[in-house]
Formats: structure tokens, C-alpha cells, sequence
């Protein structure tokens, strides 16, 4: 028995018995696919094979001398000898191998590895679920299509829509579930995705959705054609298969999203007068949207607090949530009076501003809840008049001036440090009244107090003011004067820019520009610690304030009518000698009855009109229903013939006319005999 | 009776022909025939032309014995009449023939005809005044009956559509745009007219509908055409609200308006020619004038001015104030419907709630055309013809106020209403169409030139051979047509008769009627009906008879000859 041969008689029924669990594996469930899908069965039956021939391959004679070595002690791990050539073998080898052959010949007789019975077990048992899987698993059915009817007859091998499908998911903010819709025709709210699933017969080579306005939505081939968009604004539209004839209109609305409604549901009157010792008050809303008003809403309070021309505003926002439906929330809070700042006399406003789903911010009305001053005293209508206006908290001009001269005098007196200090401390002054002559001008605020620009002239040259200088300075921080004079903001056309301010006529505006520069010169002169050197400049501005000061006259710019001037020479003498005896010459009336004109004969049943000048009208004319409109001028083109057609776009086009003002057309002439008639009565009389 | 005197002497010269050809046979004959033979042909030529005549000229079987005919037309109830026209259902009578003039001739000394069912056909009316025409009408279908679509129309003028149902007093009516809209709807009076307001839009042409609610519907035509503007001087007698929207109108409205309003110690603002002649007045076809402007006229305008409105010219006097006696007597001199003893101002409602309570002086005189009432049906303003011109007096004081309350619409319509109806009339007459042309039968176009041609809607042109200044066309298809008149063109619609069943079966009621109320005096021709011809076969039939006889005597003859000459 030569080597091979001894080892071929364990290793072969080792590699068969390898192979065939291999096969009886990996087999039931290659067939188990097979009722899936037949390529993936046979793939996987080559991939078992291969598998299984890769692992009998596995028991050679290496492991089956590691084998014997391992299970038989009567190898005495000499196992390799048995099937070594003798030729090679020493004469020590050879009697070890004498020695062993006999004892391994008795003992080893199965060398195999069991039948791996669990796995195979496994293996019938996931084929068997797998069998039942694919038999019993809920097939991923499609949806059947809607039929479709285009209006278009049906010829053999022209591509024709056979089934539709329209899926309209609408925007999240809706909470709209997504539908599916049998017809092509559709109303969704505007945003919505929509989705289109389409079959035709035969498949055509091309097809898209081609909107009457130019848009088109190219479809993805396949056994069902498929195309989406997201639609912004209401179309017509008609499927179009390539080398088909163009079948119906279809329509889908988007419809837009409404921005919520705010109702006032308390107080009842928009004013409301506050009772005295009245310390809350409650106001509700209701805000009602079509999809939902969001939770969370501002109420946006000001306070006008203060009297006559010491009213100090202040707006507050808060955070209100609302209860009930989302489309019909209800937001209410009662306000603490003296929390808002309305403790004396003054108004508190309150505004709702609610969003919805698509971001409209809307502002309710304005409730306005007033505390009325208490009665004057005087009660002689002067009260205005002697209410006494706080000068500005801001140290004048001249008050620069001056506080830089004294800083010259004392300055071999002071330590450079001190006298840099102090020099500052005055541009700081400088810089405060820069700021707020900028902000008249329309300038950035930067925190300047309100002060009226030319309130330095009545601000006394040596008036230096201190907390304890004998008279009040108003509660600080509150700045109480100069808001009501704020007129710019107000009235005026503040833009971003000062120089495009309109509330100064222009060499004022210019005056002040000029004086504000040499306040920015004198201010970083001071600030440099250099009083000479801004002194100059702060003189400067000093002559121009008050040439604006003089020259003030603020205006605002007004559009009207704008009368011829006087003529004060004739003017209550009673002549009325070259009077012009001519009335103004109308202004022509706008509108286009000729256009509209020429649409109507386009339409109106006689001859043939001028189409162009029909799709030009339509294309600016203000209707209802502009689809409707397009849709009909839309069958006009496609069929001249068509009766109905022309019959429906006349009504639609009639709709679009306006009606010009009534003209008069004269009655028509009498014949001869009614002439003679006519003369004969009449000069009878 | 010449072609039978002419048929009686060739006759007779045949048959002397004939005698003196046997005679000369005979003669010529080698062996002489019998003479008897002879005989019997000369005696049988005069037979044959008398036969012959008498084929071609049957003698007369007498006159018909009953004068009067039952016709049935459209509606008759079956097997009551004589003869059947085409219109009439089946099995109204045994005979049917084509038309009205057949049947006369089929039964010629026809004195009367009784006119079963809705009435004759236009085809038929001009043979039917030959005879004597008895028609009891059966009650009108229910339904529209009349209607009368406007005249035309200026552009965005308001215009009025009358008509009349039957069998459904109280009806709802209404009155649709071409888009289909309800514009108007009323309810039926009690003798079933109507009257709907609609207004027009651009010039051109367009198909209103008057529906009867849960019934039929009519197309109501409407064409809208700019004509030439008016041209009217307005003189005011003080600055106000009146003129400055009456202003604003005309300019809208295309009127050549020429304005002039006083605003005292001579200042006139405005131009205006002064003084009024006849020859400044014959620039305008219309002034209006109210009394303040009146009493600053002198006697020589206002004399130009009434012979002005004797020419044609409009007046239209508007009434400002309670009228002194001497304006109200200048007035009614010029010819106006003026009077009425009110001093103070009454309300006039034109409309709704919405719309303000008007001013109305009581300044009407009863007798003239109203041109205008209110809502209550209060005539506030109304006209008077003079000569060729029409006078008008306008009584709403403050007219205007429509216009800054929303109602401008409103007022346009009244200034237009009371341009439309005084101002002079136009100078060329337009040609006219008759009323509801229908598909297939004659239509009317009278006073077109020459040279007109009716296109119809597929573009096809018929030139019009007027006779007499009308024509007749016959539409073959349903639509607008138009008449081309050298470059006038006027639209005309042309209904299928069956749109409008009802407002047919009226007009042929009422055109039956119109013979059936005529004086029965039968022509000549039908007092002495010609004899009805009586049957010519059993005489051809004798001529044959007789000529086959004689021919083949004669043959035989012949033979006999030829064989006693061999």
C-alpha cells in the first residue's frame, strides 16, 4: 500500500462527507431563492459548489497528519512517516514507522468529521422559513392606476395616457395628510409637492407636463412614468407623450395660504378709559387661520407715560401662548398696570402680533387703555403754557467753550495727568452734544439724551449744573425732555443717511452739518488733551448754532395742490378785468377701450378678428379667473372651429371688459315723409 | 284665347291641306278609287284636328261649387281642413301642397280661406290678400311672444330690451350678458311685457339672451357702434357740482362739449360763442340751459334758439330753482313740457338705499315723452318734439350727487340717456334690416346703395339688387352677417327659427290676423275665376284611336292600289 493510497483512504471519505454538508447547506436555500428569483438561485447553487469543493479541498494529507497526530496516541505524533516515501526514510524512521503503521492501521478507521446535523438542520429549517417567507410575503402590490380620459381618440401605436395617478403631499405646516387623486385636475394649498404617477400605451420615446405658461415637469421613464414638482403658483397643464397628439387641459390651484385674522374679543371698544385705582387690565384675542396660528404670540405693550410735552415711551414685548384649535386660537393675559409703567396719567397700547404656519406676521389692532391726567388747577386752558419744559441734561456749546478756556488757565497748575483728564472730561461734553446735534440731523442716536439742538441759547453761559446746584433735574435716566420734539423720527423723511433728511430746509441743514463737523474737531482736540487747538473749532460751531438757531424754520414737504400766488396789488380792489376766461383742460381718462375693442372683434362672432391683439389684452386684463381665461383661449388656438370653444371664450373675454362711461349715440334721422311730417306739426304751433 | 284661335287655324289649314292633297291623288291615280273610300278620308281630317284641338284645349268642366277653402298651417288640429300647407302636421288634410298660390290655382273660384292653426307663413301672406281670409286664433303658446332687442348702441351706454310673455303673467324674466351672467331680471306685468336694463361695452357686436325663468330663451342681439360725437353746449348759470361732473362725462364719453358757466359780474368761465345766431347754434346739436342762463338770454337768441330747435337742434332746460312765471311762459313758448304750480323741491329716489335722495322741482308739465323717472315712477324729466328738434325738460337739481356717493354709473346713464334723446339726429340714414331675420327666408335690407353685399359668418358675399330701395336675402346660415354698404358696415344677426318658436307663432297670429281684418274685396281675377280646364286624355286617347284607324285604312288602301296596278 503505497503512501497515497493510505492516505487517500481517510481523506476521501472526509472531503465527500465535507462536500455533501456543504451541498445539503447551502442547497435549500438556493432553492429556497429559486422562488424568488431564479439567477439568484443558481448563483447561489455555483456559490455552494464552489464552497463545497473549496472545503473538501481542505482535507489533505497535512490535515490528516495533524488529525492522526491529534486523536491517535498510537501515532506518537509520527503520523507524517506513514506517508512519507520509504525511499527517503531513515532506518531509525523506518522502525518508528513499523511500529506506528500497525497500531494506526487498527485504530483509525473513521477520520471524518461528524455530519454537522445542527447545521444542516438550520439550514432546511431558515430554507423553510425562507420558502414561506417568499410564498407568504404581503407582495409589495402598486397601487392601480385611475383611468384616464384625455379626449383624444385612441389610435394603435400612438403613445396614450392609460392610468393616473396624482399625489399631492402639502407643506408640513398644514397638516394636511398627503392623498392620492384619481384625476389630474386638482386644488392644493399652494407649496404643496405634487406628485404624478402615469402609464401609457405604448411607452412613448419622451414625455413631460407641459404648462400652458412655459413650465415643464419631464417625466421619468418606466413602467410607470413618474414626475413631481413643487408648485407655487395655480398652471394648466396637459400630459404630453411624445408624437401624441395633445390631449385635455388639466388644472391644478394652489391656493394660497391666508394670513391669520386677529378679532378682539376684550376689551369691547378699542379706547378704553381706566377706572381710578385701576391696577389690571385683561385683553383678549382670538387669531383664526386656515391652517394654524402658531402657539406662541407676541403682545407688543407701550406705554405712553408723562404729560403734555414729557411723554416717554416704552415698549415691551411678551410671550403669550394661545389655547384651543390651532385655526382658532384664543391668546389672553391681563396686563399689571404699575409693572408696565403706567402709574400717573398716560396710555398703554397693546398689540397682538401672531404668525402662522407660512410665516405671515400679523399685528392686531391696537387697544388702547387711557389714564386721564387729573384736572389742572388753573383749569383756564393755560395748563399747556405753563407746564414747565426741563432744559436738556447736556452742557451747552458756549459751556465747552468756557470750561476749555478755564482748563487753559489752570494749566501750569495742574499735572499733565489731570489736565488730560479734565480735558476729556470736557470732549466728553462735546462728544454728547456732537451726538445729539447728529441725531437731529438724522444720524445714529450712540445714547445722546434728547435735548432740543438750540436749547444752549437759553442755558445760561456760567450755568454749571450739580445735583445740589437748588433746582430739579428730573428723575434720572427717565429723560423726560425732547422725545415730543423727536420730530424727525416722526414726521420727517429720516433715511439712513443724514444728508437726505427733509425736516431743515437745506442751507439750515448745511449750517448744521458744517457745526456738527467742527463739534467732531473740537471733540477729538479734547480728547487728544489739546484745548488750544479745539478751541477754534468749538467757536466755530458756537456762531454756527446760533445762526441755525435764528434761521430755524422746520418744515415738512407736502404734496398738493399748488396754488398761483396772490396777486396783493389787486386783491380786494373788486376788478376783475383780465380775468383768463378758461377752465383747466381735464386730465384724459386712462383705460384702453381701443385694445379692448379689437380683443372683443377678435371674439365676438363677426369675421375674423386680430388674434394678436387678443392674447395681448388677455395678457393684461384683471380677471377672476385667469386659467378659465387661458384655458379657453388655449382651445381657441388648438381648434378654430370649435363653436363651443369660441362661445365659451367670448363670455370670458366679456367678462374682462370694463365698461367704458356711457356714450351717446345719436337717434337716427327721420325719412322724407317723416321730415314733412315732423315740419308740418311743428310749425302748425 | 290667341293660342287657340292660332292652334284652330293651323288645324284648319292642315286639314285643307289634306282635302286638296286626296283630291289631287285621286286625280293622279291610274285606277280611280272608290268613292267612298274618298269620302271616308276627307270626312275623317276635320275628325282628327277637331280631336286634336280638343286634347290641347279640353273643354271647361264648369266652375267649383264651394267658395271657401280650410287651409291648415303650423299647429292645426289634424283632419279638420281641406288642403294641408308644408308646415302643417301630418294627416291635417288629405291634400298637401306646396304653398298657398298652389292650392288657389288647384281650386280656382276659392273665395274665402279659413286659416287653421297658428296662421300663414310670410311666404303665403301676399297670394292670401287675393281672397277673403277667416282665422280664429287658438290662445298664444305660453312664452315669449315679443321682443324687441335695442336699436344701436352707444359704447357703455345703457340700453333696454321690452318684451312680452304669454300665459305666465308674473313670470321672472331675465336679461344675460354674453358671458352668461344675470345682468337684470324682472318680473312680467300683469299683461306679461317686460322691460329689462342692460349696458354695452366696446363697439362692436354682442349676444344678449332674455330668459324666462324655467322656460325658454331668445338671443337678444346688441350692437354697440361709436357714431360721430354730439356736439353740445353746455351753458350753466353758475360754477357747481352739475357741470363739473356733466364735464367729466362728456370727456369720457367722446361728447364735443363746449362748456360755459357764469361766475357773475360778467366773468364767464368757458368759451362760448356770443350771441347765439343761427349760425353759431347750427355748430351744435345740443345745448342745455338752465334758467339762470335762460334769463340772461336776449329776445334775438332766444329766437335763434326756437328756430334753431324747429331745424333739428336739441334743448334740454334744466330747471335750478322753483321757475318764475315769465321762464316757465318763455318755456312753453319754445315748446316745453313745463308747468306744474310747485314751488318747493320733492324728493326723487333713483335707486336703493344706498343711493341718495335726489332734489326734483315741480316743473313737469303732463304730455310730453317722459325721458326719466324715478324709482317710485315719478317722471323727472321728459321732452317735446318741435319741428325737427326735440325740447326737454330736466328737473333733478342736484343729479350730481350720484357721482362722489358711488354711483357715477348712475349718472353717466341719465347725461347720456339725455344727450342720446334730444340731440340732433343724424344726418345719413343708416341702412335697415327687418326684425328677426331667420335662417331661410326672406329678409329685408332697405336703403342700402348700391353695390351692398351681405357677407355671412363662413365669408361667403351676396351682392344685394335692391328694387324699389329694399332688397331680399336669404340667409342660409345662422349668426352675425353683416351689410357692407360702401364702408359702412352694419351686423346683423340671423336666428334659426327655431330659437325664437314664440316670438314666430306671434308674428304669424298677428300678420294672419292683419289679412283676416282686411276688407274683403276680392280682385276681378277671383270674382270671375277662370273655368277649371277639364281632362285632355279621353280625347288624346280618341285622336289616337281615330289616327290609328285612318292609317290603317289608308295602308290598306295603299295595298289594294299597288296590287290593282300590277
Amino acid at each position: 500500500m503505497s503512501a497515497p493510497d493510505r492516505a487517500a483512504r481517510w481523506t476521501r471519505p472526509a472531503k465527500r462527507r465535507a462536500g455533501v454538508a456543504t451541498l445539503v447547506i447551502g442547497a435549500p436555500l438556493a432553492a429556497a431563492t429559486a422562488l424568488w428569483s431564479l439567477p439568484l438561485a443558481i448563483v447561489l447553487l455555483a456559490a455552494t459548489a464552489v464552497a463545497a469543493w473549496r472545503r473538501a479541498r481542505r482535507f489533505d494529507r497535512r490535515w490528516l497528519v495533524r488529525r492522526l497526530d491529534a486523536r491517535h496516541a498510537a501515532a506518537q505524533d509520527s503520523a507524517d512517516l506513514l506517508f512519507a516515501d520509504p525511499a527517503t526514510l531513515g532506518p531509525l524512521q523506518r522502525l518508528q514507522l513499523a511500529r506506528v503503521s500497525q497500531g494506526i492501521a487498527e485504530e483509525a478507521t473513521d477520520l471524518a468529521d461528524p455530519w454537522p446535523v445542527g447545521r444542516i438542520a438550520a439550514a432546511w429549517l431558515a430554507a423553510g422559513a425562507l420558502v414561506a417567507a417568499i410564498l407568504l410575503w404581503p407582495a409589495a402590490r402598486e397601487e392601480p392606476l385611475a383611468p384616464s380620459d384625455e379626449g383624444v381618440a385612441r389610435v394603435p401605436g400612438v403613445p396614450a395616457l392609460t392610468g393616473q395617478r396624482l399625489r399631492v403631499v402639502p407643506p408640513a405646516y398644514t397638516g394636511l395628510p398627503a392623498r392620492d387623486l384619481a384625476t389630474l385636475d386638482a386644488r392644493v394649498p399652494a407649496g404643496s409637492r405634487i406628485e404624478w404617477t402615469l402609464a401609457f400605451d405604448p411607452a412613448p420615446a419622451a414625455a413631460a407636463l407641459a404648462f400652458l405658461d412655459g413650465r415643464r415637469v419631464v417625466l421619468a421613464p418606466g413602467a410607470r412614468w413618474r414626475g413631481a414638482t413643487t408648485l407655487v403658483r395655480s398652471g394648466l397643464y396637459r400630459v404630453a407623450p411624445a408624437g401624441a397628439p395633445a390631449g385635455r387641459l388639466h388644472r391644478i390651484d394652489a391656493v394660497a395660504d391666508q394670513p391669520p385674522r386677529v378679532v378682539v374679543r376684550a376689551p369691547r371698544e378699542t379706547l378704553t378709559l381706566a377706572t381710578p385705582g385701576q391696577r389690571g387690565w385683561t385683553v383678549a384675542f382670538e387669531a383664526r387661520d386656515d391652517y394654524g396660528v402658531a402657539a406662541a404670540a407676541r403682545l407688543v405693550v407701550t406705554t405712553a407715560s408723562g404729560e403734555g410735552e414729557q411723554v416717554t415711551f416704552r415698549e415691551r414685548t411678551l410671550a403669550l401662548s394661545g389655547s384651543g384649535a390651532a385655526t382658532a386660537r384664543r391668546f389672553a393675559t391681563t396686563l399689571d398696570l404699575p409693572a408696565m409703567g403706567l402709574t400717573g396719567a398716560g396710555d398703554l397700547i397693546a398689540q397682538l402680533v401672531v404668525t402662522d404656519g407660512a410665516r405671515h406676521v400679523v399685528r392686531g389692532p391696537s387697544l388702547i387703555l387711557r389714564r386721564k391726567p387729573p384736572q389742572s388747577d388753573l383749569g383756564t386752558g393755560l395748563d399747556v403754557g405753563v407746564r414747565v419744559a426741563l432744559p436738556a441734561y447736556l452742557t451747552s456749546q458756549r459751556q465747552v467753550i468756557i470750561d476749555a478756556q478755564a482748563l487753559l488757565r489752570e494749566r501750569r497748575r495742574l499735572s499733565p495727568a489731570a489736565f488730560l483728564a479734565r480735558a476729556q472730561r470736557i470732549g466728553d461734553d462735546q462728544g454728547a452734544l456732537r451726538m445729539r446735534y447728529g441725531n437731529f440731523l438724522g444720524g445714529e442716536t450712540e445714547g445722546a439724551s434728547n435735548a432740543m439742538p438750540t436749547s444752549d441759547a437759553e442755558a445760561p453761559a456760567a450755568d454749571v449744573h450739580s445735583p445740589d446746584d437748588g433746582h430739579d433735574h428730573g428723575p434720572a435716566g427717565t429723560p423726560l425732555v425732547g422725545r415730543a420734539e423727536d420730530v424727525l423720527g416722526e414726521f420727517g423723511h429720516a433715511h439712513d443717511e443724514g444728508e437726505a433728511a427733509t425736516l431743515f430746509d437745506p442751507e439750515t441743514h448745511a449750517r448744521l452739518t458744517e457745526a456738527v463737523d467742527q463739534m467732531w474737531q473740537s471733540e477729538g482736540a479734547l480728547r487728544g488733551g489739546d484745548p488750544a487747538r479745539a478751541l477754534p473749532f468749538a467757536n466755530r460751531a458756537l456762531v454756527l448754532i446760533k445762526q441755525v438757531q435764528q434761521a430755524t424754520r422746520v418744515f415738512l414737504a407736502k404734496v398738493g395742490s399748488e396754488l398761483p400766488p396772490i396777486d396783493a396789488a389787486r386783491r380786494m380792489t373788486g376788478k376783475r378785468d383780465d380775468i383768463a376766461p378758461t377752465m383747466l383742460a381735464l386730465p384724459a381718462r386712462d383705460g384702453d377701450e381701443a385694445a379692448a375693442a379689437r380683443a372683443w372683434a377678435a371674439v365676438d362672432g363677426v369675421g375674423r378678428g386680430d388674434t394678436a391683439a387678443l392674447d395681448r389684452f388677455l395678457a393684461g386684463a384683471a380677471v377672476r379667473d385667469p386659467l378659465a381665461l387661458a384655458a379657453a383661449r388655449d382651445a381657441v388656438r388648438r381648434d378654430p372651429a370649435c363653436a363651443a370653444c369660441r362661445a365659451r371664450l367670448r363670455g370670458l373675454v366679456w367678462e374682462a371688459l370694463s365698461r367704458p362711461p356711457a356714450g351717446a349715440a345719436r337717434r337716427a334721422g327721420a325719412s322724407a315723409a317723416g321730415r314733412r311730417y315732423l315740419d308740418a306739426i311743428g310749425g302748425a304751433r | 284665347m290667341t293660342a287657340e284661335r292660332w292652334t284652330a287655324a293651323l288645324l284648319a289649314l292642315a286639314v285643307a291641306v289634306g282635302w286638296i292633297r286626296l283630291i289631287g291623288w285621286r286625280r293622279a291615280a291610274p285606277a280611280r278609287p272608290p268613292a267612298g273610300r274618298l269620302a271616308l278620308l276627307l270626312t275623317a281630317q276635320p275628325v282628327l284636328a277637331v280631336l286634336l284641338f280638343l286634347t290641347l284645349y279640353p273643354p271647361p268642366t264648369g266652375p267649383a261649387t264651394d267658395p271657401e277653402l280650410a287651409v291648415a298651417t303650423r299647429g292645426a288640429s289634424p283632419g279638420s281642413a281641406d288642403i294641408a300647407l308644408p308646415e302643417a302636421p301630418r294627416g291635417s288634410a288629405p291634400v298637401r301642397v306646396p304653398d298657398l298660390a298652389t292650392a288657389l290655382r288647384a281650386h280656382p273660384g276659392t273665395r274665402r280661406i279659413r286659416v287653421l292653426g297658428q296662421g300663414l307663413e310670410p311666404r303665403d301672406r301676399d297670394v292670401a290678400r287675393t281672397v277673403g281670409v277667416a282665422f280664429v286664433p287658438a290662445a298664444p303658446r305660453p312664452g315669449l311672444v315679443a321682443l324687441a332687442p335695442p336699436a344701436r348702441v352707444a359704447p357703455g351706454a345703457p340700453f333696454r330690451v321690452g318684451g312680452q310673455v304669454a300665459g305666465a303673467a308674473g313670470a321672472r324674466v331675465e336679461l344675460l350678458d354674453p358671458a352668461g351672467r344675470v345682468v337684470d331680471a324682472a318680473g312680467a306685468a300683469q299683461d306679461g311685457s317686460f322691460v329689462l336694463q342692460g349696458a354695452a361695452r366696446v363697439p362692436g357686436v354682442a349676444l344678449f339672451r332674455v330668459r324666462l325663468r324655467g322656460g325658454e330663451a331668445a338671443p337678444v342681439p346688441v350692437v354697440v357702434t361709436a357714431s360721430a360725437p354730439v356736439r353740445v353746449l353746455y351753458l350753466a348759470g353758475a360754477p357747481g357740482p352739475e357741470v363739473k361732473y356733466w364735464r367729466r362725462w362728456a370727456a369720457d364719453a367722446g361728447i364735443a362739449a363746449t362748456v360755459s358757466q357764469t361766475a357773475g359780474a360778467g366773468i364767464d368761465l368757458g368759451e362760448h360763442p356770443s350771441p347765439l345766431t343761427a349760425a353759431t347754434l347750427a355748430r351744435f346739436d345740443l345745448v342745455v340751459l338752465d334758467d339762470r342762463r335762460w334769463a340772461g338770454l336776449g329776445g334775438g337768441e332766444r329766437g335763434a334758439l326756437a328756430a334753431a330747435v324747429r331745424g333739428g337742434l336739441g334743448l334740454l332746460l334744466r330747471v335750478t330753482a322753483p321757475l318764475p312765471a315769465g321762464v316757465r311762459a318763455g318755456w312753453a313758448a319754445l315748446g316745453a313740457p313745463v308747468g306744474g304750480a310747485g314751488r318747493g323741491g320733492k324728493p326723487a329716489r333713483l335707486g336703493g338705499a344706498d343711493v341718495p335722495v335726489l332734489t326734483r322741482w315741480d316743473a313737469l308739465a303732463p304730455g310730453g315723452v317722459t325721458l326719466g323717472r324715478d324709482a317710485a315712477g315719478v317722471p323727472f324729466a321728459a321732452w317735446r318734439a318741435r319741428g325737427l328738434g326735440r325740447v326737454g325738460v330736466w328737473t333733478l337739481a342736484d343729479a350730481a350727487a350720484l357721482v362722489p356717493s358711488g354711483h357715477g354709473e348712475r349718472f353717466d346713464a341719465l347725461s347720456a340717456d339725455a344727450v342720446a334723446t334730444l340731440a340732433r339726429p343724424a344726418a345719413s340714414r343708416t341702412p335697415s334690416v327687418s326684425d328677426w331675420p331667420v335662417v331661410g327666408e326672406r329678409t329685408t335690407v332697405c336703403g342700402a346703395g348700391p353695390g351692398a353685399q351681405v357677407v355671412a359668418p363662413d365669408g361667403t358675399r351676396v351682392a344685394l339688387l335692391p328694387d324699389g330701395g329694399c332688397a331680399g336675402y336669404w340667409p342660409r346660415t345662422a349668426g352675425w352677417h353683416v351689410l357692407a354698404d360702401g364702408s359702412a358696415r352694419l351686423p346683423f344677426h340671423v336666428t334659426e327659427a327655431a330659437a325664437i318658436p314664440g316670438l314666430r307663432a306671434a308674428d304669424r297670429r298677428a300678420a294672419t290676423l292683419r289679412l283676416a281684418a282686411m276688407p274683403g274685396d276680392p280682385t276681378p281675377a277671383a270674382a270671375a275665376p277662370a273655368p277649371i280646364p277639364g281632362a285632355s286624355w279621353p280625347w288624346l286617347l280618341a285622336f289616337l284611336a281615330v289616327a290609328a284607324a285612318l292609317w290603317w285604312f289608308e295602308r290598306r288602301g295603299r295595298g289594294a292600289i299597288s296590287v290593282e296596278k300590277r
